[in-house]
């Protein structure tokens, strides 16, 4: 902060608080030469654990972890719909997020996570056969127990992992990609610290066999050829994204034959 | 929920394929857009927009307030959705609380960019009056008074209205001690204008079919397959976007309903704004 | 056609519609005229029975994980009884078909659905008791709260009850039961197992 302060002392601000406003650490330049924190390219995403089955009581489970960001997902039922339900033809997707209290550095809960539950049923709804279980609820319940960053598109992907553990008839998988503007760059899979910096942000929620899309949210000013540059980036990742889940989907199931 | 018989359903998407709906209109009209401004006199700025039948008013009140220690040049705008059993029964409940807390964070995402404050329409660093001790905290309340589809693009006119109806008194900051809480004096007289150019306009098309259409009425809603809500700014650049209802979309259909809504949202903004400075103008000649 | 040992998960392009017809744990999308899979699990193809006039085989994800059982119309469940009432019983589903649900649903036995015949007479606490084992067919998805069940079957009825003493009781007709420790009888719908 006290560095960018220096460099530029002729703004066309009008005031020196608005142009304090655009602090950034010396990383987040505008030119393409800075390397991110974790050494990855702009357009390369964590390495990816994923394991299915990890809860026993639950029909479904699967445990995400991306670089720090560490996710638990269970899935229930289908079961017997709440009283206060309206009877309904199809099934229901209730889902809920929920953080620990040490996944974050400063305790409690941040405001901006309140809308992940409505965000995740949004996400995967698209891709439940909900016919298939008339009259009952599935419930998804998701646990970040690490945020470390783009913890939303990791929950989407670790939730449709243990909802096709659980046997829940599927379209197809979800699987969720963010990017961060930064400057003049995109940055694909960032960190938390990435996501504090970010010009703007962009997540994107397929079925990558069918490529279609489930979810799609962008914050920030975009220009319609940047918009396109994400997409595409997003989309390409959400496919290999896919792919790495259905081999871990198929892993139970081929060990024992060899 | 709007029941519909199977033959008036078929009759919407027929329409909508046919480019004529149901109320006349082509796939890409508006109904009839009103506004009025300064509807509530115990609020700074207020408006009234209604979008057809569908009627919402947003109200503005600003307070002094302390910034968050994150973000000390910034003031603080919160936005609230409120959508009243009066306008639908089916608002009464959990019902009503969902739709609220969808709306306020469309809107949020929409109007107040990422959690940075880039890319936000409303100009948070022009709230703040002393950096770290005092700035502007802006309540902007939306309601739902009667509900015909197509609410956040109504909300979001109608928060624009009110902003640009907005009038802060000018604070005189008196104390200049460094680590002590400033003295400020509001002056009654003076009012500084909120500038509202850089506030997008959202623009909402709803997958009937193979078509998408504008502005669309709740039984026309009730037919879609998805929505995708664009906000876009004057300058044509995409401040936020959110997408609406489960079914997939193609990403090239995608692309194709960006490119739509960007070239809508040009004459959006423009019909927008000249309601907004009739209704200011009508203000005016009350006596 | 043994094109067997393909391992599948959801979305996964099975066959064309052209070619198969969609089965179990998979699903046509009429948009891409494609067959997916909507489970994890084994390709397997069952080729048609030779008189069907739809020459196409069958596609289906055999070997998964399903879900845990769901009460639908027609299926035959195995239900404990919690309440009756003047008109009604209420039991919760324990079994669906052959499988143990992982959560109770909740059913209902109404008065007319009791029984096959004379169905306006039906006593329903002389039908049932609370904590009555019984074996109903899913009627309908009912309303929000329970499933609606049905006894009205010889097959259909209670299949394990306990008597005020405590014994098991010895079923000794169609409507009644004998306690073996006090002889005392009571009266329920019995059904007829093992016919």
């Amino acid at each position: 902060m006290a560095g960018k302060r220096g460099a530029t002392p002729a703004t066309y601000s009008p005031s020196l608080t608005t142009a304090k406003g655009k602090k950034k650490p010396p990383i987040f330049t505008d030119d393409a030469n800075w390397v991110r924190s974790d050494g990855r390219h702009f357009h390369q995403c964590r390495p990816a654990f994923l394991r299915i089955a990890t809860v026993n009581s639950a029909s479904g489970s699967a445990y995400a972890e991306f670089g720090n960001t560490k996710v638990i997902v269970s899935v229930f039922g289908p079961r017997e719909s709440k009283k206060a339900m309206m009877y309904s033809d199809v099934g229901r997707l209730n889902c809920n997020v929920s953080y620990t209290t040490f996944a974050t550095p400063s305790r409690g809960q941040g405001s901006d996570n309140k809308d992940f539950s409505s965000m995740l049923h949004k996400a995967l709804e698209g891709a439940i056969i909900l016919e298939s279980f008339p009259k009952t609820t599935v419930d998804v319940f998701a646990l970040v127990l690490e945020s470390g960053g783009s913890d939303l598109p990791v929950i989407i992907s670790c939730a449709s992992l243990a909802l096709a553990d659980a046997g829940i008839m599927l379209y197809d998988l979800v699987a969720a990609v963010s990017v961060s503007c930064l400057g003049k760059n995109l940055v694909i899979d960032p960190i938390s610290e990435e996501e504090v910096y970010q010009e703007g942000s962009f997540m994107i929620s397929c079925m990558p066999s069918r490529n279609e899309v489930t979810q799609l949210t962008v914050t920030g000013e975009w220009s319609t050829p940047k918009i396109s540059e994400a997409m595409d980036l997003c989309l390409d990742a959400c496919s290999k994204l896919g792919n790495i889940m259905r081999s871990c989907l198929k892993e139970p199931l081929s060990a024992p034959e060899e | 929920m709007v029941g519909l018989s199977v033959g008036e359903k078929h009759f919407i998407k027929g329409g909508i394929e046919q480019n004529l709906r149901t109320d006349g209109r082509k796939r890409y009209t508006y109904r009839p857009i009103y506004v009025e401004t300064a509807v509530i006199p115990q609020a700074n700025g207020s408006a009234r927009v209604k979008f057809g039948a569908t009627e919402v008013i947003a109200s503005v009140k600003a307070e002094l307030g302390k910034p968050s220690p994150s973000y000390p040049d910034k003031g603080k705008v919160l936005i609230h959705v409120d959508c009243s059993p009066t306008a639908e029964p089916a608002f009464e409940g959990r019902g009503g609380e969902e739709l609220s807390s969808e709306l306020s964070v469309a809107l949020q995402r929409c109007l107040l960019g990422g959690k940075s404050g880039a890319g936000a329409g409303i100009d948070l660093s022009s709230l703040s009056i002393v950096e770290g001790k005092i700035c502007w905290d802006l309540y902007i309340e939306g309601l739902v008074v009667s509900s015909d589809g197509n609410l956040l693009d109504a909300l979001a006119a109608a928060i624009k209205a009110s902003l640009s109806n907005t009038a802060l008194p000018k604070v005189q900051v008196s104390s200049a001690a460094s680590d002590e809480q400033p003295e400020v004096d509001l002056s009654d007289e003076e009012f500084l204008q909120f500038d509202t150019c850089g506030i997008p306009a959202i623009v909402t098309l709803t997958k009937v079919g193979k078509h998408y259409i504008l502005d669309a009425t709740s039984e026309e809603e009730s037919q879609m397959s998805s929505a995708v809500s664009v906000s876009v700014n004057r300058q044509g650049r995409i401040c936020g976007l959110t997408k609406r209802g489960g079914a997939g979309l193609n990403p090239s259909v995608i692309h194709d309903m960006i490119s739509v809504a960007k070239h809508l949202s040009e004459q959006v903004i423009n019909k927008l704004d000249s309601e907004i400075a009739a209704a200011e103008a009508r203000e005016e000649d009350v006596p | 056609m043994e094109v067997e040992k393909e391992l599948v998960t959801p979305g996964e392009v099975l066959g064309l519609g052209s070619d198969f017809k969609a089965g179990k744990g998979a699903y046509f999308s009429p948009d891409t005229k494609t067959i997916y899979a909507s489970l994890t699990g084994f390709r397997s193809i069952i080729p048609p029975p030779i008189d069907a006039t739809d020459q196409r085989p069958t596609v289906e994800v055999s070997g998964h994980k399903a879900h845990g059982a769901v009460p639908e119309p027609g299926s035959i469940v195995i239900a404990r009884v919690t309440k009756v009432m003047a008109r009604m019983a209420s039991a919760d589903i324990m079994c669906v078909g052959s499988k143990s649900v992982r959560e109770k649903f909740t059913g209902i036995i109404r008065q007319q659905d009791v029984r096959a015949t004379e169905i306006d007479k039906v006593e329903m606490h002389a039908s049932f008791r609370p904590g009555d084992i019984v074996r109903a067919l899913v009627l309908s998805l009912g309303d929000a709260r329970a499933y609606y069940l049905s006894t009205a079957k010889n097959e259909l009825g209670v299949v394990s009850a306990e008597s005020a003493a405590g014994g098991e009781m010895v079923p000794i007709s169609w409507t009644e039961m004998q306690c073996p420790l006090t002889g005392q009888v009571e009266q329920r719908k019995v059904a007829k197992v093992g016919a």
